[in-house]
């Protein structure tokens, strides 16, 4: 008498054939396998287990794997939806064949499926097949990014009494921490119209003038929500430098390196410092000895 | 006052009649002032909606729950714990788990009696467990481990199946009365489930239930399910169907008072509508459990059956 399977066995088993993107009949029929993204992914462990399955009337083995297989890709289909929403729609009819491409890949490691897009902008970087539209992982980015700010930690506001008392010779050496949702994105299309726009039509006619255009792009969260904003190239790069630990006046020599900078430029980026201390942006200040 | 029934341990309180906690229903249940709001007893809340992405933190959906929990009881259903996976048990997953029940402080903690990943894959979905005596033994010991992490019992699901092992030693039912008694946890009775497992599998709903021991009955599920083909899909996007209220009438003269909930998950109505469900599922159960009104029971009982 043939030995039961272990459950590991079965359970690798069933693996296999649920995540197979062949399909349960096209996977049991044993085809070649030519040229996938991941062929390991193809191949039948040992023992064959079918014969493991229950047979009845009502519905073959094959039926009855095939309602985990096809559960199984719509489910996670069902999120990269709804969270890349606009990709999704750039794309078009493609879609679902690309996140094929890419759980097969990158399949859930995740105990929380909302985690499963988590690789998908890099995953479009440098996939082939969807060269036709460049800046298809643009749109993933910021998708993703609004994802982050959005379960990113609440921060403290800042006491600005404090800041108020503090002396002004300790201010170049400050440095900033920016509030745990932001994210600050560069692209070189601009792909934030894109993602605001609610009509079919109208997306399709912005889709086909878009044009090579820099833009720079905060997400912050606000009332719990990832708010995406434009925002000016200086703009990006002070809050670029806040975020790699320089103190205030390293972000002002710097800028002074890349444009001219007079007092009424200083005075500018006082200005933004002040409004994005005021919106909760900068989330901390921290002073030399402090 | 006797209630018809049969009696029941104190394992698990009777928190009433209960809806899932979604998304689409957030603003209706926090802006309604809790004494004109909802006529629901509890909430349900799927515990990885709470948690956030890796790294990331539980945000709105969290704040939410707190709120809601600040007027109602809540139960914590998991879908990834994988209980009877052949991995390691993922430790960094309890860990989110019981820093979501310590801050919410939930009347139970329950997940489903099943695996969802094998590998280090994750297959988001609740796979049947071959019924043998190994599966038993490996899902006792991960069941003891839990609770020992977590410091409180808990409750599992009967899953939906399409599939059935030809290597079973047991009924599914017996399967579950073992695991509970050796792992000393209580069981969340989908009668959704049992009925779409009976329908796909060709057994009887009513011995299913006959098997369950009552006093581990913690909870019970209604939800809908769609017809495809010849078999039953578990696919809560529907109101529950009549068999399955018949066979939660069955359930309430099987185990007594028992918290019961209605889970919808797609195909999400106005919340109205839910609550009607519940309604629906608290005369039910009021009528069940009256030992001076059983007549009347019967007759309304047989009505509601034939409502639409």
């Amino acid at each position: 008498m043939q030995n039961s399977p272990s459950l590991l066995e079965v359970q690798n088993w069933l693996r296999w054939i649920i995540t197979d993107p062949r399909g349960v009949e096209c996977a049991l029929s044993r085809d070649e396998v030519v040229e996938k993204l991941d062929p390991k992914r193809y191949v039948e462990p040992h023992p064959k287990l079918l014969s493991s399955f229950i047979e009845t009337p009502n519905a073959s083995r094959n039926e009855r794997l095939s309602v985990y297989a096809e559960a199984y890709f719509s489910r996670l289909l069902e999120v990269l939806e709804n969270d890349f929403a606009t990709t999704r729609r750039a794309l078009g009819d493609e879609f679902p064949r690309v996140c094929g491409a890419y759980l097969e890949l990158h399949p859930s490691r995740s105990p929380n499926i909302e985690n499963i897009g988590a690789r998908f902008p890099t995953f479009l970087r440098t996939y082939s097949g969807t060269s036709e539209v460049p800046y298809i992982h643009d749109i993933a980015d910021l998708e993703w990014g609004k994802i982050e700010a959005f379960y990113a930690p609440d921060s403290e506001k800042i006491n600005l009494d404090s800041l108020r008392e503090t002396p002004e010779s300790a201010w170049p050496e400050a440095t900033f921490e920016t509030d745990p949702s932001v994210r600050l994105m560069s692209f070189d299309y601009p792909i934030d119209l894109l993602c605001e726009i609610e009509d079919d039509g109208k997306f399709e006619s912005a889709r086909k003038a878009l044009k090579k255009e820099r833009i720079f792009v905060l997400i912050q969260k606000q009332n719990d929500w990832p708010v995406v904003k434009r925002v000016e190239e200086n703009q990006y790069l002070v809050l670029s430098s806040i975020r790699e630990g320089r103190n205030l006046s390293d972000i002002l020599s710097r800028l002074s390196g890349l444009s001219e900078v007079n007092e009424s430029t200083s005075s500018e980026v006082m200005a933004w410092f002040s409004q994005w201390i005021q919106s909760g942006l900068i989330s901390a200040v921290r002073f030399l000895g402090h | 006052m006797n209630a018809r029934g049969p009696k029941r341990s104190q394992l698990f309180s009777d928190l009433g009649i209960g809806l899932g906690l979604r998304a689409p229903h957030f603003s209706q249940i926090l802006e309604t002032p809790h004494t004109d709001g909802p006529k629901i007893d509890w909430f349900e809340a799927t515990s990885e909606n709470y948690m956030g992405i890796d790294g990331g933190t539980g945000a709105r959906p969290l704040k939410v729950l707190q709120k809601v929990r600040e007027n109602y009881p809540i139960v914590l259903h998991g879908v990834s714990l994988s209980i009877g996976s052949s991995d390691p048990l993922d430790f960094k997953y309890l860990a989110k788990l019981k820093d979501l029940a310590d801050s919410i402080q939930p009347e139970f903690v329950s997940d489903h009696l099943c695996w969802t990943g094998v590998s280090g894959e994750n297959l988001h979905d609740l796979l049947p467990l071959p019924y043998t005596e190994e599966v038993i033994r490996h899902l006792v010991s991960r069941i003891h481990k839990v609770q020992d992490f977590l410091g409180r019992r808990m409750v599992f699901e009967n899953v939906s199946s399409y599939l059935t092992f030809e290597h079973s030693e047991m009924q599914e039912w017996e399967f579950i009365a073992e695991v509970c008694k050796r792992a000393d946890c209580g069981v969340l009775l989908d009668v959704n489930n049992v009925y779409v497992s009976a329908t796909n599998h060709g057994f009887s709903p009513l011995q299913f239930l006959r098997g369950i021991p009552k006093e581990r009955v913690a909870q019970i599920h209604l939800a809908g399910h769609s017809k495809q083909g010849t078999y039953l899909i578990d696919t809560h996007d529907q109101p529950v169907a009549e068999p399955v209220w018949n066979l939660y009438r069955e359930a309430i003269r099987c185990y007594g008072s028992v918290a019961s909930m209605i889970e919808r998950d797609a195909n999400i109505p106005d919340f109205s509508e839910l609550q009607n469900e519940a309604l629906k599922a608290k005369e039910i159960r009021r009528l069940e459990l009256a030992p001076e009104l059983s007549e009347e029971a019967k007759i309304k009982n047989a009505e509601l059956s034939l409502a639409p």
